[in-house]
């Protein structure tokens, strides 16, 4: 369904300060591309371009135009000039829109910001020119193929605007959807949903040789509960009902600290870059900075 | 101000420390939030000890308190007595057919009366007036007063005066004739905590010897007696009662008395069974008498003493109109001792207490407000 105009305005005035502030920013391959198409991030296919890197002896089959013939004259032996290749990285957004995204209520909820994630991390990689996707856990309708066309940004903008935070679909199957496409995938979740599965299936990507970027958004509130008396609910399993008040407050924040731990180094130790983003606590670009430039976990949460 | 049911008040005092007690140490479910990471939380029982007190809070209390208290006054029926008096009377004055004359009895309680008196009347019904000029008869009641209607009267008028004095006399303007007195009347005056003191006024004249009952002794013919009717089905009673004189026979039932004739008349005697056997009622200066006891002549019946007392019981003369004075009565209605002290009578419920239709009034309307100032702090719980 076409969005109206004023949408797509609107989208533009919310998105726009945050795009300024990303524009001209890289996002590097962590890992050598596999892929032949020519563009920015280094391939492991030898090619012909200027940036020369090692001879190697000629072999047959080989093309006998790479052939450097001047080193024949003095040498008397046949070598293969091989110089290093640029390629493109095809980046796919995975979003988890489930329930407990939706945490807090309002616009400075974990699904806002990942919202916010997506939109700047698709810029910056198109703007490096690399084809750009989205997949949406629970939404097969924003499913967006990597792309490098001029409109791909704005077409992310759309779908997760028109995303909202609801239910509890699994991300596994969109991370595994997500992999057929891309060499490159972000995963923004709060992976409380099913942590055990994204982590093997990302195990598994990065085995294959895919760069995974694990985007964990945590809030502010999961951190630092209020302290008045609360019956607490989870929204994605209702039958988790449970009493919050001081008495029981330090035990969850050593349970809730020990399970982030633990999710870190599972994830880091898969090959992940693994990232703690905390809804509030610096600009989003800021964010996106500490993810495109690979910066270690200087933010870790807690 | 005094309560006239005080134990209401008392009650309410009591519900309301209930209500306060209560409301400190309630316990409230908190509020139900969603919360991601909640997996976390210890699933353990959760007490919190509440920190403040909210001022909305103490203000619900006392909307609360006031309610119970303002209801409970209410129903104690708040009163103002007058101006206290050392000496109060009931005047229970007699308007029967037994007076002369009803002008003597108003002149009598005129002169007793003084503002804070209760006048009480009396044939045999009883009302009360608040002046001596209302003292006059019933229209078309002619028979004897009973002693013992006005003396009820005159209790329940005590205790509608006991808030207004420390003492309360009882006086009976009366001819206190024999007729006038029944078995229950010595008994009932014996209620009245005090000495009272009895005005006797002039009495219809003793017309005894023109008042034998123009009696038609039935049972001696086989014709209708007056007011009776004849019975769908004869039926057989074993015995009839009359002046404590027992007649036992197997009697046969032709006649019955119906509900009209008995609303004017008095049952003079009485089949075992309960059913009017004999009537008797006014009729100008005399009194007329039907009796409906078949009695079979060829019998030896007439002939047992039994039957010859019963007899006599129904040939007496009546006692309705111009009896002979009770020589025991002025004894027994003045008795002795000291006057009765107010606080010998219960409190009368009949008082109007129109403050009390104010406070019942102002509960309701806090209750409104109680309403109103809750309304807020459900949307609060059920979000």
């Amino acid at each position: 369904m076409r969005r109206a105009p004023h949408d797509e305005d609107r989208d533009r005035l919310m998105y726009g300060a945050l795009l300024d502030a990303v524009r001209g920013l890289r996002w590097r391959a962590r890992r050598v591309s596999r892929i032949a198409v020519p563009g920015i991030h280094p391939s492991r296919v030898r090619g012909t371009s200027a940036e020369f890197t090692e001879y190697r002896a000629y072999r047959q089959g080989d093309d006998l135009r790479r052939i450097d013939w001047k080193l024949f004259a003095r040498s008397d032996r046949a070598h293969v000039r091989i110089s290093e290749e640029r390629a493109v990285t095809p980046t796919c957004l995975v979003l988890d829109a489930s329930a407990s995204m939706a945490f807090p209520d309002g616009p400075g909820s974990k699904w806002s910001l990942a919202q916010q994630l997506a939109v700047a991390l698709a810029s910056v990689a198109h703007s490096g020119g690399d084809p750009v996707g989205l997949m949406i856990a629970g939404n097969p309708r924003a499913t967006i193929p990597p792309r490098t066309r001029r409109g791909i940004v704005a077409e992310v903008i759309e779908k997760v605007a028109d995303t909202s935070a609801t239910g509890s679909s699994p991300l596994a199957g969109a991370l595994t959807a997500a992999a057929r496409s891309a060499s490159r995938i972000a995963i923004v979740s709060d992976f409380l949903g099913d942590p055990d599965d994204v982590s093997r299936i990302a195990r598994e990507l990065i085995a294959a040789g895919r760069d995974v970027h694990a985007l964990h958004i945590i809030a502010a509130e999961e951190l630092d509960p209020p302290r008045a008396v609360s019956l607490v609910i989870d929204p994605e399993s209702s039958d988790v009902r449970r009493y919050m008040a001081d008495s029981v407050r330090d035990e969850y924040l050593r349970s809730y600290a020990e399970w982030r731990e633990v999710t870190a180094t599972r994830w880091l130790a898969s090959g992940a870059a693994y990232r703690t983003i905390v809804v509030g606590k610096e600009p989003v670009s800021h964010s996106v900075r500490r993810v495109v430039r690979d910066e270690p976990a200087a933010s870790r949460a807690g | 101000m005094s309560f006239l049911a005080p134990g209401f008040l008392i009650a309410a005092a009591g519900a309301a420390l209930g209500v306060v007690a209560l409301h400190f140490i309630v316990t409230r479910r908190p509020r139900a939030v969603s919360f991601p990471t909640a997996r976390f939380v210890p699933d353990v029982p959760v007490t919190a000890r509440a920190r403040s007190v909210h001022l909305s809070d103490l203000l619900l209390l006392a909307v609360r308190v006031l309610i119970i208290l303002l209801a409970g006054a209410a129903l104690a029926r708040p009163i103002f007595p007058p101006e206290r008096e050392q000496v109060v009377r009931v005047i229970a004055a007699d308007v029967s057919g037994s007076v002369e004359n009803v002008a003597e009895t108003r002149d009598s309680v005129r002169a007793l009366f003084r503002p804070g008196d209760a006048i009480v009347l009396f044939d045999t019904a009883t009302w009360s007036v608040e002046t001596p000029d209302s003292v006059r008869a019933r229209p078309g009641v002619a028979s004897n007063g009973s002693l013992s209607a006005g003396l009820i009267g005159a209790l329940r008028a005590g205790s509608r005066v006991r808030e207004g004095a420390d003492s309360v006399e009882l006086l009976v303007v009366s001819p206190a004739t024999l007729g006038e007195r029944d078995r229950a009347t010595a008994a009932i005056r014996a209620q009245w905590p005090g000495r009272g003191r009895l005005v006797r006024v002039s009495a219809t004249p003793s017309t005894d010897s023109l008042i034998t009952p123009t009696t038609q002794l039935s049972f001696l013919s086989a014709s209708r007696p007056r007011l009776a009717v004849a019975r769908n089905r004869i039926d057989t009673v074993g015995a009839v009662v009359a002046g404590g004189h027992v007649v036992i026979a197997p009697f046969e039932r032709r006649w019955r008395f119906v509900s009209d004739s008995l609303a004017h008349s008095r049952v003079i005697a009485r089949w075992v069974d309960g059913e009017p056997a004999a009537i008797e009622w006014d009729s100008a200066s005399t009194c007329m008498r039907s009796i409906a006891v078949p009695v079979d002549s060829t019998g030896d019946m007439l002939l047992r003493p039994s039957f010859a007392g019963f007899r006599a019981a129904l040939a007496r003369p009546c006692l309705q109109v111009g009896s002979a004075p009770d020589p025991e009565a002025t004894t027994m209605l003045a008795a002795t001792g000291n006057l009765a002290t107010a606080a010998q009578f219960p409190p009368s419920m009949d008082v109007d207490s129109p403050l009390a239709r104010w406070l019942a009034a102002l509960a309701i309307a806090l209750a409104i407000i109680d309403m109103i100032l809750r309304r807020p702090r459900n949307e609060e719980s059920g979000k």
